[in-house]
């Protein structure tokens, strides 16, 4: 597999190095770290929020570091939650005396290095509280939910509880919302190829060139079904079902949905998703309240993509519509 | 005979051992968490015990046996991250804290260690024998110690790697439970957990470093 890379230990780094070299506006990058935090860090008074992961959903998590979105990001090797240390590390650097909010998508690895930072931070009195993002419905049944891991919905849960943070809330009402986004949102994914991480060089499943998986996770998780590949509105179909039968949701609500790319489909074919899921949503009575269609939370080379559709009542509403810059993405008022 | 006993210099080497070993092994790691994990687990093993070799070199001469395996286990996990990194790192510190004051590792040193690394983890991890995880491996590992009354370290290392090589095969008859591979069940069986695989090869690594050892000079 040919890929524009130097050294493949080093491509977690380098890239977070290259993120911060091109958006000097949003963010600049710790020194030692694979962490990047605001420009303007630590923003005094404010509740900081800190989100972060394994490399390789670029532009999740860094990509969402700026004012109105993350304080910080911190990055870990490819699919691998970061260390304590750096989480520590980029905790401190934001700090603005108002409390840390870490949210991250619940994989065991994020919630045993984040769990352990959070202990080192308790230790200086820095006050932490955390929300795991669970939308991927494929990953446990509704009874289970909390167990469920996270996928593109670490966009609608950053977005929310950072524009909370803006409005100067403190941190029980920060968490409150980013609960409140979690609770309100549900995603589902189809992958139509594997993906290769650069340190091996191979991909990390085999998929024949004729079918896709349903569910499947942004590391390839194995999802709830792998058949031959659909027209683009039959699969979009069957997955706006699953999302909207967990969904809770009713006619007249009003929705965000995102469509987000796995890193190696196109733009027309995510747009081609999106046109079916709009007419699911509509079939469904909700409303959609603001669309999202992009690369937000990729699995490196992996073609397909997920939606995922949030709940919005007025305060959602609110934080997700707020003005927010960072280099993955600019919302003006 | 190789010797019977280890000082601070033979566990430093020992570690070193550990670290080729890993490398070596790295693809046959990534392959067994390509079939049920992400495929980064040999990649993770090894860059974990490159960073303990390093630390390792570094700490001054008079580092005990302890404050090595504690070292070990910081740097472990600050260089690796992932759930492995955690419990491993948390298991290496647990290692060093139950030799606290001692200048060697003996035959009657290993129980007491092994069975340290098995409580961090189970507080950490939460996982229970049978779920198909690393603890596995250092369960039958220990349970491969019961009722050895004060045997030779190389006896004693032999059995606990006997017992994790058998406690991670056991682990592809299992379905996962917990962790990422979990999302599998039943599609996970067959393969072994690259965890429980790993621990396996690290106490193999240990017996095999000390059988080349030549006589100690007692």
């Amino acid at each position: 597999m040919k890929k524009l890379i130097n050294d493949h230990d080093a491509v977690a780094a380098q890239a977070i190095e290259g993120l911060a070299l091109a958006y000097p506006q949003y963010l600049r990058k710790l020194d030692g770290v694979m962490a990047v935090v605001r420009r303007d860090a630590p923003v005094a008074g404010k509740v900081a929020v800190l989100t972060g992961g394994g490399s390789g959903h670029e532009p999740m998590f860094a990509g969402f570091v700026g004012r109105g979105w993350a304080d910080g990001s911190v990055a870990g090797n490819i699919f691998t939650s970061p260390p304590p240390p750096p989480i520590y590390e980029a905790a401190k650097a934001i700090h603005g005396g108002a409390g840390v909010l870490f949210l991250y998508g619940n994989y065991a690895g994020d919630v045993l290095n984040f769990d352990m930072a959070a202990e080192m931070l308790a230790q200086e009195d820095i006050r932490v509280s955390t929300v795991r993002i669970t939308d991927d419905v494929a990953s446990a049944p509704p009874e289970r939910r909390s167990e469920r891991r996270g996928i593109a919905g670490d966009f609608f849960v950053i977005k929310v509880a950072s524009a909370r943070a803006e409005e100067k809330a403190g941190l029980n009402q920060v968490t409150a919302a980013a609960e409140k986004a979690n609770d309100n949102m549900r995603s589902m994914g189809v992958a139509l190829s594997s993906c290769v991480i650069p340190a091996s060089g191979r991909p990390i499943f085999e998929i024949s060139e004729n079918d896709m998986e349903i569910g499947m996770g942004l590391h390839g998780e194995p999802g709830v079904q792998r058949r031959p590949i659909l027209p683009a509105d039959e699969v979009a179909g069957d997955m706006m079902k699953r999302i909207l039968a967990d969904l809770p949701a009713k006619g007249g609500d009003e929705v965000a949905i995102l469509v987000n790319g796995l890193g190696a489909t196109p733009l027309s074919e995510l747009f081609i998703m999106f046109r079916a899921a709009c007419r699911c949503l509509s079939d469904a009575g909700l409303s959609i309240v603001r669309t999202y269609v992009g690369n937000f939370a990729a699995s490196l080379d992996m073609a397909g993509c997920s939606f995922t559709v949030m709940c919005l009542d007025s305060e959602l509403k609110r934080l997700l519509l707020a003005p927010a810059e960072s280099p993955a993405f600019v919302q003006t008022a | 005979m190789p010797p019977n006993r280890m000082n601070a210099s033979d566990l430093r080497q020992m570690l070193a051992y550990i670290a080729e070993t890993m490398a070596r092994e790295e693809a046959y790691l990534t392959s067994l968490d390509s079939a049920i994990g992400d495929g980064d687990h040999g990649i993770t093993m090894r860059l974990g015990f490159q960073a303990i070799r390093e630390k390792v070199n570094g700490l001054e001469e008079g580092a005990g046996v302890d404050a090595i395996l504690r070292e070990a286990g910081f740097a472990f996990m600050g260089a690796t991250g992932g759930a492995i990194g955690v419990l491993l790192g948390k298991m290496l510190m647990a290692a060093g804290a139950a030799l606290r004051g001692k200048q060697e590792i003996g035959g009657a040193e290993l129980r007491p260690l092994l069975s340290s690394m098995e409580t961090a983890l189970v507080a950490a991890g939460k996982a229970k024998p049978g779920d198909k995880t690393l603890l596995d491996a250092v369960h039958a590992a220990n349970e491969a110690l019961v009722g050895e009354v004060q045997p030779d370290l190389l006896s004693a290392l032999t059995k606990a790697s006997e017992g994790a090589c058998r406690g991670a095969e056991s682990t592809a008859q299992m379905p996962a439970r917990i962790g990422r591979s979990s999302r599998l069940g039943d599609r996970a069986l067959g393969n072994p957990d690259p965890g429980a695989t790993s621990f396996a090869i690290i106490l193999r690594a240990m017996t095999a470093w000390l059988q080349k050892q030549s006589p100690s000079a007692d």
